[in-house]
């Protein structure tokens, strides 16, 4: 079974390629369709390198947060001061990607969009909340994290369309943790891994986001609301509770369902302990860095439909 | 892999089975039966198209009903078969030993159908894993109980069942998977143990690592993001004629740029000419 590979020069031409092929995919970074071809359960006619489109390699600070286009190499999120800067926990956790010559290759569109279970960063963006911006050849549409994992292996992404860019909203302030436990060697994939960020709900009351991966069949999300006073103790009841029910593991070679289970408890304590451990007592609310979407966007307004 | 289910129907069981053995009322309730006939009456002919995970199959298929029992005064009906199928692009077959039963319920009108399902799959299907594919496999049954259940209420097999004959004309199409609801864990957290942290293998292979953000934000140039649009023709034109515009003015700033580095050259020389001079003069 042999693709076409097309090499677009920009970014219209490659979403025309997308929109008019028959059976096109994106190749990105390369590092899941390659397997995935040569595994021979990958069927795609066509293949459109995006890797010759200009504009899509920036990572830029925005009013907010922090962008990151499509082709950004995972290796880039982990080393780039600006990322570190605006969320250290994004950056802590592409540093947790597979290993090196991974994380040099693959790029943070191709990471999401292939929509695999265990996959670390979406831990990271569902408690950041990130935004995923899709382009076709009719526009472009927003589609926060949260809704962009649909089912098994299954996203947003509809045909025509590719992952351009993500919006990061800047980190709000206070504790932050990721856990990520391996059956096998260090560097496989997880048998359970959970992102967690300690912020301000209102006043007086805290936050614990979690972001849980390779414990469902897609990527999960949970927030729980605890009070400022609360203990170490009580914040990792709570977060356990929130995060038992959504636990629903696949067996494989990995570990069965309890084992699997039971590692998902630990990861789900192990990084709310260190995230509320690490909040500091005087938390505020930071709403000033915290730009709304109107001001992510300004440019919406003006778009005529 | 075994699949066993049972769930109730709102017909009475004669019905009920009629329907099963009907191709038609068949490629309605299968999701993905995109063709099935009946060329022999125990002999079944069709082509199954499905998706798992990013593996797209197209399968053609026989199925062969190797026992049939009719529903008799309180026993059951059964219903053996063994369907095969292969998919030659992906190498793959499936071969799926069936038993089904249906039994009068205890409402009138009403009856209950248990199956068996005993999955073998080879080739590269196989090697997606069991969990995955019985995952999928319990989704396709969820989908074909609904529509079952809607065939069967709309009344006998045939041409015309109201239900068949609005979904007949097309195959039923692949609903994308449902998004994966919440189950419920009987266990209250309270009673569990938290449980001990992971062991932790040094600073290299720590399991947790903590990434709090403390400080405000460094000030950076920042940018605000311009969704990719597409550029219109008008659009472009407009652009190439402000940058036509803006070369022939640069003309004119080149020029410019050339006469002051003249005069700074001349006025440069000039001045050390006569700081030359001077310490000349100095020295007389």
């Amino acid at each position: 079974m042999t693709a076409t590979l097309h090499r677009p020069r920009d970014l219209g031409t490659a979403l025309d390629l997308l929109a008019g092929l028959g059976d096109p995919m994106v190749f990105g970074g390369g590092t899941a369709v390659q397997i995935l071809l040569k595994q021979g359960v990958l069927f795609a006619s066509d293949l459109v390198d995006i890797a010759g489109v200009p504009g899509l390699t920036g990572l830029v600070a925005t009013p907010g947060g922090l962008r990151a286009g499509t082709m950004v190499t995972l290796r880039r999120m982990e080393t780039d001061p600006l990322v570190h800067d605006r969320a250290p926990l994004l950056g802590q956790v592409y540093g947790r990607v597979a290993n090196p010559r991974v994380r040099n290759t693959a790029s943070v569109g191709g990471n999401i969009a292939h929509g695999d279970y265990r996959l670390d960063p979406p831990t990271a963006l569902l408690v950041l909340d990130a935004r995923v911006e899709l382009s076709s050849s009719a526009g472009a549409r927003h589609v926060p994290i949260r809704e962009f994992f649909t089912g098994f292996q299954e996203t947003a992404v509809r045909r025509g369309e590719m992952v351009t860019a993500i919006d990061v909203p800047t980190q709000p302030l206070g504790g932050a943790a990721f856990t990520k436990l391996s059956s096998l060697a260090a560097d496989d994939w997880p048998a359970a891994s959970a992102a967690v960020l300690v912020t301000v709900a209102a006043t007086g009351e805290r936050e614990i986001r979690l972001g849980l991966g390779a414990l469902a069949p897609t990527p999960v999300y949970v927030a729980v609301p605890m009070p400022a006073d609360a203990s170490e103790d009580d914040a990792v009841d709570a977060a356990l509770a929130a995060a038992e029910p959504l636990i629903d593991p696949l067996p494989d070679v990995r570990g069965g369902v309890a084992h699997k289970r039971r590692l998902g408890r630990v990861a789900v304590a192990d990084a709310t302990r260190a995230a509320w451990a690490d909040t500091p007592r005087e938390l505020r609310d930071t709403p000033r860095e915290e730009a709304p979407d109107v001001r992510r966007h300004p440019f919406r307004r003006l778009r005529r439909h | 892999m075994k699949l066993t289910s049972t769930f109730r129907v709102p017909a009475p069981p004669d019905q009920v089975l009629a329907h099963f053995l009907d191709p038609d009322s068949m490629r309605v309730c299968v999701p993905g039966c995109e063709e099935l006939e009946r060329p022999e009456p125990a002999h079944y002919r069709g082509r199954l198209v499905n998706e798992i995970a990013h593996v797209r199959f197209s399968a053609g298929f026989t199925a062969d009903i190797t026992e049939a029992t009719s529903v008799a005064a309180g026993e059951p009906a059964q219903v053996r078969a063994v369907l095969r199928g292969e998919d030659r692009r992906l190498g793959s077959s499936i071969k799926v030993d069936a038993r089904l039963g249906v039994r009068p319920a205890g409402e009138p009108a009403a009856s209950d159908v248990d199956w068996d399902l005993e999955i073998a799959l080879w080739g590269k299907l196989g090697r997606l894993g069991e969990s995955i594919v019985g995952r999928r496999s319990r989704e396709v049954e969820r989908q074909f109980v609904e529509r079952f259940t809607a065939v069967c209420a709309a009344g006998p097999p045939g041409p015309g069942n109201p239900e068949v004959r609005t979904h007949g004309a097309a195959p039923v199409p692949v609903p994308a998977a449902a998004p994966v609801a919440p189950r419920p864990v009987a266990a209250p957290a309270a009673h569990r143990p938290r449980p001990a942290p992971a062991v932790s293998l040094g600073a290299a292979g720590a399991a947790t690592v903590v990434a709090s953000r403390r400080g405000p934000v460094a000030v950076v140039p920042e940018v605000v993001p311009v969704p990719a649009v597409r550029v219109r023709p008008a659009v472009v034109l407009r652009t190439r004629f402000v940058a036509a515009r803006a070369a022939t003015v640069d003309v004119g700033g080149r020029v410019a740029e050339r006469a002051a580095e003249w005069i700074a050259a001349r006025a440069t020389r000039f001045l050390e000419h006569r700081r030359a001079s001077e310490t000349d003069g100095g020295a007389r």
